[in-house]
């Protein structure tokens, strides 16, 4: 296999063994993003350290926590005639109460799979008798490609291309997460890819209102293991503060252009977030003069906003509460061909890293 | 709080369904299977082992829907030669006649035709097997996508050699005849859709020669060809059927640089994608580096190498890998498709 610098064996080791030595009392270190939650399971990171750390699975996968009302609505114009709706790979077998999106396919609709938004403006230049629609779900890191996409179709003069929003704020949530008195962690792995967008100065004011270490952290073995290292030299020092573990990437104040082109399309709105439920001010929706970009009003769809009861305990998981083989759906009624939520079938969920990499059975060698 | 509930069960075939995975296992268990149920069928293996006035008889159909047609290392014509000697050969057969049927859409250029035809041609005769019989029926425009090919082909088997998932042993090694992932990743970076270039050659590849090789010197217990689903799915699909705990080691298993870079950008697990010219044995651990070596005596074999072991028998079916840094990994078969129409 191909040996990378930041998967250096030698250097994991190493770290791995400071971290034993550093860890002399209880940790609880919550990664944020659900890329981090793979590369963890995937590397086995977890075994590499001592039990006093437990790390928790935060709300960091789009798709999990992607409104499913989202997707009533995706499907609702995705079968209205001459639309093409495209969407990532990992949104179309997110099931919802009417059905999926693969589903909704399979009954004609055309629904596409691109790699990026700028493939749907490309698709909306070569077909401009049908209307192309893109379901835009995704964190801070992806917003700023929604708004270029919006800016490329602008330049073509296309009057065929149009996004249903379905953005969120991480920061934003993880302070939401955080007021919760049942909810209780020393330390925050920071998505690296986000504050790579946003910068990190927000997150000075969480480290001293919640009292925690936050460490903005990648996703490969040496980067999360680093960020879980510089966290644990906080908590041992009670010194609530930001360490930037990912340098090569992230800076303090972000990526300027990204967020001028964010600020110029969208703006701050409230969200439905799945499994956590509505969050003020968590979410981007876009301005009012960009109307013509928004497909709910150019469709006149009225948004759903019923909350489904349901039993899913994500919500549950992202506190901690339970771990994912601990719900009592685990590998039961919920499993990847007959998911509960999102989190058992999107490639960054929580509960599909679970089943996929660190499932229930012992292991012999 | 609210959770998208499993509402709705699919009533129509998706995508998925064709991608190898567990949806696809699935519906052959509840459709077809349920439907066809014999002794021979129920084996599921590669192709089916037939007893035939005393002689054992291996007989094998694939179908191929690859898009585009045209690829580098390749086209769905060799292809289809390819995939069909190899599922014969995984049985423990000496692939002999081939049948070819052609579902050709109204419009196609017989200029392509032409290729393909010659390109089957070439992969027969390399794999040493004569198409004898077959079918060509044109569908109108727009109602097939260029061209389908259906082949199917008969072996016999040889003597003394038996290809069964029930003779795996605890201790068993598992080999692979060559780097993972590369018919898959090469289909997708021909598809055009990426935005840039990556110069990666399907393998698809006769392996018969390689293995009659092997198969006169070695006793191997089991071998597949892992195409759709990957490793991952075969393997899978092997500890269910022979309940083992199968131990892989990252660091053994072969992949080519550029194929591991894109698998990685576009967030592939590789054991979880097409090979179309790699072979997995399960061979006597006494017996490995011997195996080894025949292999790399042949150009397909020739980056051969152990990538696990057989833990244990009659345990609870699990496949998974050791990290480099000593950790573990569970190695699941893949739900949908990572890919559709790939081979």
């Amino acid at each position: 296999m191909i040996n990378r610098e930041f998967r250096d064996k030698d250097s994991v080791l190493r770290i791995s063994e400071l971290i034993h030595k550093k860890a002399t009392r209880e940790y609880k270190i919550m990664e944020v993003c659900g890329g981090q939650t793979h590369s963890i399971l995937k590397n086995g990171l977890n075994e590499l350290l001592p039990d006093s750390i437990e790390l928790l699975h935060g709300p960091g996968c789009p798709v999990c926590v992607s409104d499913e009302n989202k997707i009533v609505e995706a499907i609702e114009i995705a079968q209205m005639k001459d639309v093409i709706l495209c969407t990532f790979g990992d949104m179309i077998r997110v099931n919802s109460v009417n059905g999926s999106l693969a589903q909704a396919k399979s009954r004609g609709a055309d629904i596409r799979i691109v790699y990026s938004p700028l493939d749907a403006v490309d698709i909306a230049l070569e077909n401009q008798t049908k209307q192309i629609v893109f379901f835009a779900i995704g964190f801070e890191t992806t917003a700023p490609i929604y708004a270029l996409s919006i800016l490329k179709s602008k330049k073509l003069k296309l009057h065929n291309f149009s996004l249903i929003t379905c953005m969120y704020r991480v920061h934003r949530v993880v302070d939401y997460l955080l007021e919760d008195s049942d909810f209780f962690i020393n330390a925050l792995l920071a998505a690296g890819h986000v504050c790579a967008i946003t910068g990190y100065r927000d997150y000075y004011n969480l480290a001293t209102k919640y009292k925690i270490g936050i460490a903005t952290t990648g996703f490969e073995p040496v980067d999360i293991l680093l960020g879980i290292y510089d966290c644990i030299e906080m908590i041992n020092n009670q010194k609530w503060t930001v360490i930037n573990s990912y340098k090569r990437v992230v800076n303090e104040l972000g990526n300027e252009l990204a967020q001028t082109m964010l600020n110029e399309f969208f703006e701050i709105s409230d969200q439905v977030w799945h499994g956590i439920g509505n969050v003020v001010n968590s979410g981007y929706s876009i301005k009012a003069k960009y109307k013509e970009y928004d497909a709910l009003k150019k469709f006149s769809i009225i948004p759903i906003n019923n909350l489904i009861e349901n039993k899913c305990p994500l919500s549950d998981i992202y506190k901690g509460l339970i771990k994912p083989n601990q719900c009592k759906y685990f590998n039961n009624q919920c499993n990847p061909t007959s998911p509960m939520g999102a989190a058992m079938v999107s490639s960054e969920g929580v509960c599909s890293a679970y089943y996929k990499y660190n499932i229930h059975n012992e292991l012999s060698c | 709080m609210n959770c998208p509930v499993n509402l709705k069960k699919s009533d129509k075939i998706e995508i998925a369904h064709g991608g190898g995975g567990k949806m696809s296992e699935n519906l052959i268990k509840e459709i077809f299977i349920k439907n066809f149920s014999n002794n021979i069928l129920d084996i599921q293996h590669d192709g089916a082992v037939l007893e035939l006035y005393s002689r054992r008889i291996a007989y094998s159909t694939d179908s191929f829907v690859v898009n585009p047609l045209f690829f580098k290392g390749g086209d769905i014509g060799d292809l289809a030669i390819n995939g069909t000697v190899n599922d014969l050969t995984a049985c423990g057969a000496e692939p002999l006649f081939i049948s070819v049927g052609f579902i050709i859409e109204e419009g196609f250029e017989i200029e392509n035709l032409k290729k393909i035809a010659v390109s089957m041609a070439k992969a027969a005769a390399k794999a040493g097997v004569s198409i004898v019989t077959g079918d060509t029926k044109v569908v109108e425009n727009g109602k097939g996508d260029g061209l389908y090919i259906n082949t199917s082909g008969i072996g016999v088997m040889k003597e003394h050699i038996f290809i069964n998932s029930e003779r795996i042993k605890a201790g068993d090694d598992i080999i692979i005849t060559g780097p993972i992932a590369s018919h898959g990743m090469c289909i997708l970076s021909e598809r055009n859709n990426l935005g840039f270039e990556a110069d990666i050659k399907s393998d698809t590849a006769s392996l018969n020669k390689m293995i009659d090789k092997v198969m006169e010197n070695i006793d191997i217990h089991m071998m597949r060809d892992p195409t759709r689903g990957g490793v991952a799915s075969s393997l899978n699909e092997i500890a269910e059927k022979s309940n083992i705990e199968i131990c892989l080691e990252d660091e053994l298993i072969p992949i080519n640089k550029d194929v591991n870079s894109l698998c990685e950008l576009l967030g592939f697990e590789p054991l979880c994608v097409a090979n179309e010219g790699v072979m997995i044995l399960f061979v006597s651990p006494e017996d490995s580096e011997k195996t080894l070596s025949l292999l790399k005596c042949f150009e397909e074999g020739k980056n051969s190498c152990k990538i696990g072991t057989v833990i244990k028998k009659n345990v609870a079916p699990i496949v998974y890998s050791k990290t480099i840094y000593g950790s573990k990994r569970v190695i699941e078969m893949i739900t949908g498709e990572q890919l559709p129409r790939i081979c």
